[in-house]
């Protein structure tokens, strides 16, 4: 054999052996992730990109959805499930004749996007406890949490009662399946703690001028008069209220309708509002106004025509209260807002419509999308405050008391009628129960069809009470609460515990 | 050895005449025997370099032949008392050499044609003449058919031809006394003296043994007989001419635990499983084309497959470590094997076309059923004036679709150079209308001899695809409801459905008709592999292959304007525009892969001790690259539906463009080893081993780990005690143990060790957008790999003279720290974990016939029959549930199995509500489903939920008959499983109201009318609970292909200088005898979600045409 195909064999041997030993490098086998950031890239105590984090999960269907709106809308004598009778039939059993279905995927994506942001906050809360940073930006990251963190908290108490206390940062997702708390106490101490620190760190109004619908101290004390009226602890709860209204930030706005409009939101009387975006490229919208928008055909075709008032709403309002016509969208009649013509019943399932969700053309037009992502969730504005003080205000009694709700009460009126002398006169009566009536009036028209009626009508104890009068017979009082969703109590082999009445 | 030397005097001069002996000593190493086979014939180097002083002549011997091709052949007696001698020479020729060493010491030689020199003794001065005894022949097959590449030998020695194209053979031979051993893979070898002719025609009877076959094993290849592990092989004539544009489709119910379920959407792949459901993140075997692991062989052309190996045990599969977890499936493509040229040509024309529909409500019927629904919803009436149509929806997107396939090869080999040539076009049009699936594939395959111990090869396989449109489903088609017409006829454009059902479905030829041929895939796949093999100190062998697999695919997509006609729009302008503005959208992505292999191999055979060494190390690497971009309309003009302009360039909305990128790439590194041992070829030992790296665990510390098996054999029947009985042929016991690994994680954590945070959830304030980070997921700090430990035992039997080959397993798998990923409870970030053990086991059972009934009939028959038992041993903690929609996978059941009520009947009166368990669960009425108080506790809870379904069939089987009678071959292939259940979902949704199952006309709606169809309203959400109603038998028996052949006789076809032709029709999918509603009974899904029909693409049935033509 030929010397030369010797050496190409040997050298063919070496070459190969010698590629072999240097693949064999510890390096080939490190491979970090491309184009991903991971925990360790983020600069220490920048915790700005994680909170906007949590508030981006602000926007997910279960805080925005058809079920949310059940659970906190169709439940009520103001609103039901509305679309035609037989669309979504399942839910219309649900929410308007309280027939729970455990199993029901609603009430489980409601849970889970409420578990979802307490656990997001929970892990910045721990992160920059542990690291014992002071920096104020850092505190006031830890402060936007507690809030996002207490908002799902109460949530979660007024739906489903008690719940597991989850207030530490999971490491592993066996560390969440404990048992639900004993007292609703528990929940409540953790509520009070989070928004006392949120109120005393959140800034009253925010810098940086992108940054004023952030959540601010505002938020949070508002956000506690609701959870001091939910457990009618008047006193904290006008206390609260106002140290809000002393802060001079919030004002009504002159035209009562302007605010829902698109062109409305962050405005002077908004406090929170969880922030839509949308333009034909960037989709960070929610479904909030597609779900509720007019089922029609073609350019009515705005959404699902689900959540609509009911003649129990129409009823409520005072002759001439322009506000009906700022919250109701009629079908059949040319709206006068922008002018569009509603088609009539039949053609469109239903006579009434959420007119606060109700989308400019020229936004759809100029969005190329009927139905209005971009459209704010609002959560909290100031009249819903100023109604409360005078609740609040009212229930502790005495003669300052029922002057300044007799004060707040008629900063609501006074805007609404805007200065027609013929409407909405002036509520005068200094009788507690008498003033209770008008206020809980003023609340239903002032705030209809903003997701507040149920729990009014609950805490108020008027529920088995005004939901037979309005057709919703099945409604007894452990209907208060819903299921704990099943799934949960399957995942968690039993350490869950369903409601008692279910 | 026996003696008996048959001598002979021979004359003087050249050719020099020498005694030789019969039985000769063998002098080639093992090592050669594949080069051999082929290349014996004319090789030579006939010069040769020798310096050597004073040694034995068998030495020299020795030396020539390691450094030429020359053999010697000779009886050791002859070289007793024969003196030591120094050979000093330098580029001489043989002759000169042997006529120094031999000649010269009474020694006479012979050179034959092959290389081979006889030597004898030249002391006994016997001198006869015998002249050169060159045979010829020609080997046919049973059918007369030729059979090229048949090895024919002497008997005793490595030397020998192979025959050629035509099966014709000529080789010299030593003297008449010689016997020649015909042998060919897959028919039986067949030994013939020579005597007194000097032409021998053999018909060689293929073989229903495949016992002496030689099977890939991976990483090397072993005689079957040599292996303790169960390994099927499919050969391409099984599967050849079946229409399929994946070839792994074609394996369905032909191996025992092999589970494949066939997806009738052309090019898509089939799900595949080996012994059952190992793991909850992917359930895929690994694939080796030629050596290449891959995760797919969708790049492959089923014509260019020689041979699928499916490996099932741990001492087979331990070699892959890592990736053998889930069983190996080992594709080896067409290689040259002849010395001409031979052109092959096929091709295959036929059609397609959805066999069972699903029969739904005509309008009539659907408008009796609505009106009745919303009667008892209290729903008032719907206004069926504007529709009075009475569409099937299935007619509508349903077509006959046509498919042909075309190959052609190329082969050719000479002793230097071996190549294959195949080029591939498949054209596939889909059961849906406007889909349709274009694939060719190029194989070509290259083998550079540059001496015989010195081999270079090359492999390229490149695919190109067009993929279909936009993918189309049934599923609105199943949803829509008929009274809605397809047009509106004044306008001619596509009509909507009424408003119960507009906003969730559309009517189905939007999206099929008017949105046809907007996505334009494309992707190719190059597939190849370089590799340099050399032996050296005659029993090793190191090969060194480097593979590189670089797959990239570009889409580019339209969106059209999309306008409808809708009857309810007020006003006199009816159209509706649901999508108003165009978009275009383009996308690459890059898929590289390489893979480098450095293989030992050390071969020896110590007297009865016969042993293979395997040592090597494997490197594997694989990354993606992908980026998209999109453009709109905007404030731009109309973006015109011409291919043409879909690129992200010039045409829409500059200000709306966006883009967008990912990667990720991971990698390993193995050493592996693995002793193949036998005594006497009676007891058998397998062992191998692996040391696995991987990038995916490097941060934790923990990227390496052992895996290993050992398994044992034990050939009874080469046991003397056997001798005495004629009836088994065979018989062989064996059993493997061993530990596999599999470290495959959903797609979306291609980094389980390394929490990433994702973006992809913006802050919003106002109208300012701020980036969010985010975990995606919480990591197990202890991550590691998934261990499967398995073992097997089992037997192989042959009987009736061979005619009948059975085997038989028992096997049983337990995959210990399951990857997990844990969809958190209350809203927790999933976690990643190795948190379960799951187990599957059961029996397999294979049979093979074979008999020659007559001279011109063969038949044989095979059935195969298979038991699988999953079962989840433990998951995370005690209770724990991953749910995937209906089905569960729970700690003591098995994988995603369907949970739910049982149905116990129909309340027909409140009477009997009354006296039913009280349902807790719900208000219920007459009408709706009972169910069934499961735990007794005298009412209707949560508790009652139980398991309602098992979507793993209890046993799947398979048969084939085969017969041939002269030309003609019938071939009948049949399939089926049994035990399992299907969950119809597809119709369990209330979000919209759906046409009806034409079986809903026996709803209950009145006293007595139905204990089964509850009453009709979405409104009762307690009859749409997971319960049995939704459950079906998913068992099936399959006529799966039945094909008749006619071949015509090679008498008629030399004429036209053809050398075979064949002509075939096929028939795929005949029948499918079920009870399931859907269109197949075959569902597949992923690991913890399968057999659920959320409207599953119909598998059609298939009948083709075709032709197989060589000259």
């Amino acid at each position: 054999m030929n010397k030369n195909i010797v050496l190409l064999k040997w050298s063919l041997l070496l070459v190969i052996v010698l590629l072999a030993i240097s693949s064999c490098k510890k390096k080939f086998l490190d491979r970090q992730p491309l184009g991903r950031f991971v925990d360790t890239d983020i600069p220490a105590g920048s915790y700005d990109s994680k909170i906007f984090a949590t508030y981006s999960l602000l926007r997910a269907n279960g805080m925005n959805h058809h079920l949310y709106l059940g659970i906190h809308s169709f439940r009520s004598d103001e609103a039901e499930k509305g679309s035609s009778v037989s669309d979504g039939a399942d839910q219309a059993l649900m929410y308007d004749d309280f027939q729970y279905d455990k199993s029901n995927g609603g009430i489980q994506e409601y849970w889970t996007a409420h578990y979802a942001l307490i656990i997001s906050a929970n892990a910045i809360i721990a992160d920059i406890d542990s690291l014992k940073l002071t920096d104020p930006n850092t505190l006031i990251n830890k402060a936007e949490a507690k809030l996002l963190r207490a908002f799902a908290y109460f949530n979660l108490v007024r739906s489903f009662g008690l719940v597991p206390k989850i207030d530490f940062k999971v490491t592993d997702a066996a560390q969440v399946n404990i048992a639900k708390v004993s007292s609703v106490n528990e929940l409540f101490t953790l509520i009070d703690a989070d928004l006392q620190e949120a109120a005393s760190i959140l800034p009253i109004n925010w810098t940086d001028a992108k940054f004023a619908s952030r959540a601010s101290k505002g938020a949070a004390l508002g956000l506690q008069t609701k959870t001091y009226l939910w457990r009618k602890n008047w006193v904290s709860g006008l206390a609260t209220a106002k140290s809000l209204i002393a802060m001079g930030r919030y004002s009504l706005v002159s035209n009562y309708g302007s605010q829902f409009r698109h062109s409305g939101e962050n405005g002077p009387e908004s406090i929170f509002e969880i922030q839509a975006f949308y333009t034909p490229t960037q989709d960070l919208g929610i479904i909030y106004a597609n779900v509720q928008g007019v089922r029609g055909a073609g350019q009515w075709d705005l959404g699902w025509g689900w959540n609509t008032p009911t003649t129990q709403l129409i009823n409520e309002y005072e002759a001439g209260d322009p506000r009906k016509t700022e919250t109701i969208l009629f079908s059949g009649q040319v709206d006068p807002l922008y002018g569009e013509n509603v088609p009539p019943v039949p053609t469109v399932p239903r006579p009434y419509w959420n007119k606060k969700v109700y989308t400019d053309p020229a936004d759809r037009a100029s969005k190329n999308n009927r139905f209005g992502p971009w459209m704010n969730h609002r959560i909290l504005r100031y009249a819903d405050v100023l109604l409360m003080a005078a609740e609040a205000a009212n229930e502790v009694g005495g003669a300052q008391n029922t002057t300044d709700a007799l004060a707040w009460l008629e900063m609501i009126r006074a805007r609404a009628r805007g200065g027609s002398t013929t409407i909405l006169p002036k509520v005068v009566t200094t009788d507690q129960a008498a003033l209770r009536t008008a206020i809980r009036h003023e609340r239903f028209v002032e705030m209809a069809m903003e997701e507040e009626r149920f729990w009014d009508i609950v805490r108020w104890g008027i529920d088995v009470i005004v939901l037979p009068a309005a057709g919703k017979t099945a409604y007894l009082p452990k209907h208060r609460l819903l299921p704990i969703p099943q799934p949960e109590i399957d995942k968690s082999g039993g350490v869950l515990k369903q409601n008692p009445d279910y | 050895m026996k003696k008996r030397d048959i001598l002979h005097a021979c004359a003087r001069r050249s050719p020099l005449y020498l005694k030789f002996a019969r039985i000769m000593k063998l002098t080639c190493a093992l090592l050669f025997i594949a080069c051999l086979h082929v290349s014996a014939g004319t090789y030579s180097q006939n010069r040769i370099t020798l310096k050597l002083n004073s040694a034995d002549i068998k030495k020299v011997l020795a030396a020539i032949e390691k450094k030429s091709d020359y053999r010697f052949l000779f009886n050791e007696s002859i070289m007793a008392n024969k003196p030591k001698v120094s050979v000093n020479v330098i580029n001489a020729e043989i002759t000169t050499v042997l006529n120094d060493i031999c000649l010269n010491n009474g020694i006479a030689y012979r050179i034959l044609q092959n290389n081979l020199i006889v030597l004898k003794d030249g002391s006994l001065g016997l001198v006869t003449e015998i002249p050169d005894l060159t045979i010829t022949g020609k080997v046919s097959g049973a059918a007369g058919e030729p059979l090229p590449g048949v090895s024919v030998s002497i008997k005793g020695t490595q030397t020998g031809t192979t025959t050629g194209v035509e099966g014709n053979f000529s080789m010299t031979v030593p003297n008449e006394n010689v016997v020649l051993v015909f042998s060919y893979v897959g028919y039986t070898s067949q030994e013939l003296a020579v005597g007194n002719r000097t032409v021998i025609n053999v018909t060689l009877q293929a073989a229903n043994t495949t016992l002496n076959e030689v099977v890939v094993i991976g990483y090397g290849s072993a005689s079957k007989r040599d292996l303790t592990g169960s390994i099927v092989t499919v050969k391409a004539k099984e599967i050849a001419d079946r229409p399929s544009s994946n070839p792994l489709s074609l394996l369905q119910g032909k191996v025992p635990g092999l589970s494949i379920v066939n997806s009738g959407r052309p090019g898509a792949e089939p799900d595949v499983r080996i012994r059952g459901t190992n793991t909850i993140n992917g359930v895929k075997p690994v694939y080796i084309v030629d050596g290449i692991l891959n995760d797919n062989i969708n790049f492959l052309n089923p014509a260019d497959i020689e041979s699928i190996e499916v490996l099932k045990d741990p001492s087979s599969l331990a070699i892959f470590g890592v990736r053998g977890a889930n069983g190996a499936i080992a594709i080896t493509t067409k290689r040259a094997k002849v010395g001409q040229l031979l052109i092959n040509f096929s091709a295959s024309y036929g059609i397609k076309r959805v066999q069972d529909r699903i029969e739904f409500a005509d309008a009539a019927l659907f408008k009796e059923l609505y009106t009745e629904q919303l009667a008892n919803q209290a729903a008032g009436t719907f206004d069926y004036s504007l529709w009075n149509a009475d569409t099937d929806w299935q007619d509508e997107i349903f077509q006959n679709a046509m498919l042909n396939y075309n190959n052609i090869s190329i082969t050719g080999a000479t002793d230097k150079n071996r190549f294959y040539l195949g080029l591939g076009y498949i054209n596939e049009e889909g059961v849906i209308k406007h889909e349709r699936y274009r694939k060719y594939t190029l194989n070509f395959s290259d083998e550079l001899r540059v001496t015989k111990g010195l081999r270079f090869g090359l492999t390229l396989n490149a695919y190109r695809a067009e993929l279909p449109d936009a993918e189309k489903g049934v599923g609105s088609a199943i949803r829509a409801a008929p009274i809605a017409p397809v047009f509106d006829d004044a306008t001619g454009l596509y009509h909507t459905l009424p408003s119960f059902q507009r906003a969730q479905v559309f009517n189905p030829l939007v999206g099929i008709d008017l949105e046809k041929n907007t996505r334009i895939q494309r992707e190719y796949r190059a597939v190849g592999s370089i590799y340099g093999e050399v032996d050296f100190l005659r029993k090793f062998n190191f090969r060194a292959q480097l593979f590189a697999d670089y797959g990239f695919n570009t889409e580019r997509r339209y969106f059209p304007i999309l306008t409808v006609y809708n009857p309810e729009i007020v006003g006199a302008n009816k159209r509706d525009t649901s999508r108003r503005g165009t978009s275009v959208a383009q996308s690459q992505n890059i898929y590289p892969k390489t893979q480098m292999d450095y293989l030992l191999t050390y071969k020896n055979k110590f007297g009865d001790h016969n042993v293979t060494v395997l040592g090597g190390i494997t490197t594997y690497y694989r990354a993606f690259e992908g980026t998209n971009s999109s453009v709109q309309q905007g404030t731009s003009q109309e973006i015109p539906n011409n291919p043409d302009k879909w690129y992200v360039d010039g045409v829409g909305d500059p200000s709306t463009k966006i883009g967008g990128g990912s990667a990720w790439e991971d990698a390993s590194l193995s050493y592996l080893a693995r002793v193949l041992y036998n005594f006497k070829n009676k007891y058998q030992v397998n062992a191998s081993f692996r040391r696995d790296g991987s990038s995916q665990f490097y941060r934790l510390g923990n990227e390496w780990k052992n895996f290993g098996a050992v398994g044992v054999g034990w050939v009874i029947s080469s046991e003397d005690f056997f001798d005495n009985q004629q009836f088994i042929d065979y018989l062989k016991l064996k059993g493997s143990w061993g530990i596999l690994g599999n470290k495959n994680i959903d797609d979306r954590y291609r980094y389980p060790a390394y929490p990433t945070l994702t973006n992809a959830n913006s802050g919003v304030f106002g109208n300012n957008v701020v980036a969010a980070l985010e975990r995606e997921y919480i990591p197990d700090p202890n991550l590691n790999w998934e261990t499967v430990h398995s073992y097997e035992f089992g037997v192989e039997l042959n009987t009736f003279a061979n005619r009948l080959h059975f085997e038989a397993n028992y096997y049983n798998k337990v995959t210990k720290d399951v990857l997990t990923l844990i969809e958190g409870p209350s809203g927790t970030l999933p976690g990643l974990g190795n948190l379960g053990e799951i187990e599957n086991k059961g029996f397999e059972f294979a049979a093979t016939w074979n008999q020659n009934v007559t001279k011109d009939v063969n038949v044989s028959l095979s059935a195969n029959f298979t038991t699988i038992k999953n079962n989840v041993n433990k998951l995370n903690k005690t209770g724990f549930a991953i749910i995937n929609g209906p089905a569960r996978t729970t700690a003591g059941f098995p994988i995603g199995y369907f949970y739910g009520y049982v149905h116990d009947g129909i309340y027909q009166t409140n009477f009997e509500i009354l006296k039913s368990p009280a349902n807790t669960i719900s208000v219920v009425q007459p009408g709706d489903i009972k169910f069934k108080d499961v735990n007794g506790d005298g009412k209707i809870t949560v508790d009652d939920r139980t398991v309602i379904g098992n979507p793993t069939p209890d046993f799947t089987y398979g048969g084939s008959f085969n017969v041939t009678f002269k030309g003609f071959d019938l071939g009948l292939d049949l399939q089926g499983v049994y035990g399992n259940e299907i969950y119809r979902a597809w119709n369990q949704g209330t979000f919209a109201d759906f046409n009806y199952l034409s079986g809903r006309e026996d709803r209950w709606n009145g006293v007595g009318t139905s204990n089964w169809e509850p009453i009709l309203s979405t409104k009762r959400a307690i009859n749409y609970q997971n319960s049995s109603y939704w459950i079906e038998d998913g068992s099936f028996f399959r006529i799966r292909n039945l094909q008749l052949g006619y071949r015509f006789s090679t008498k008629f076809l030399s004429s036209a200088n053809i050398k075979s032709l064949r002509f075939y029709i096929n028939a795929q999918n005949l029948a499918t005898f079920t009870n399931s509603t859907g269109y197949t009974p075959e569902i597949g899904g992923n690991a913890t979600g399968f057999g659920i029909d959320n409207g599953t693409y119909p598998v059609p049935a298939v009948y083709t045409a075709g032709f197989n033509l060589n000259f």
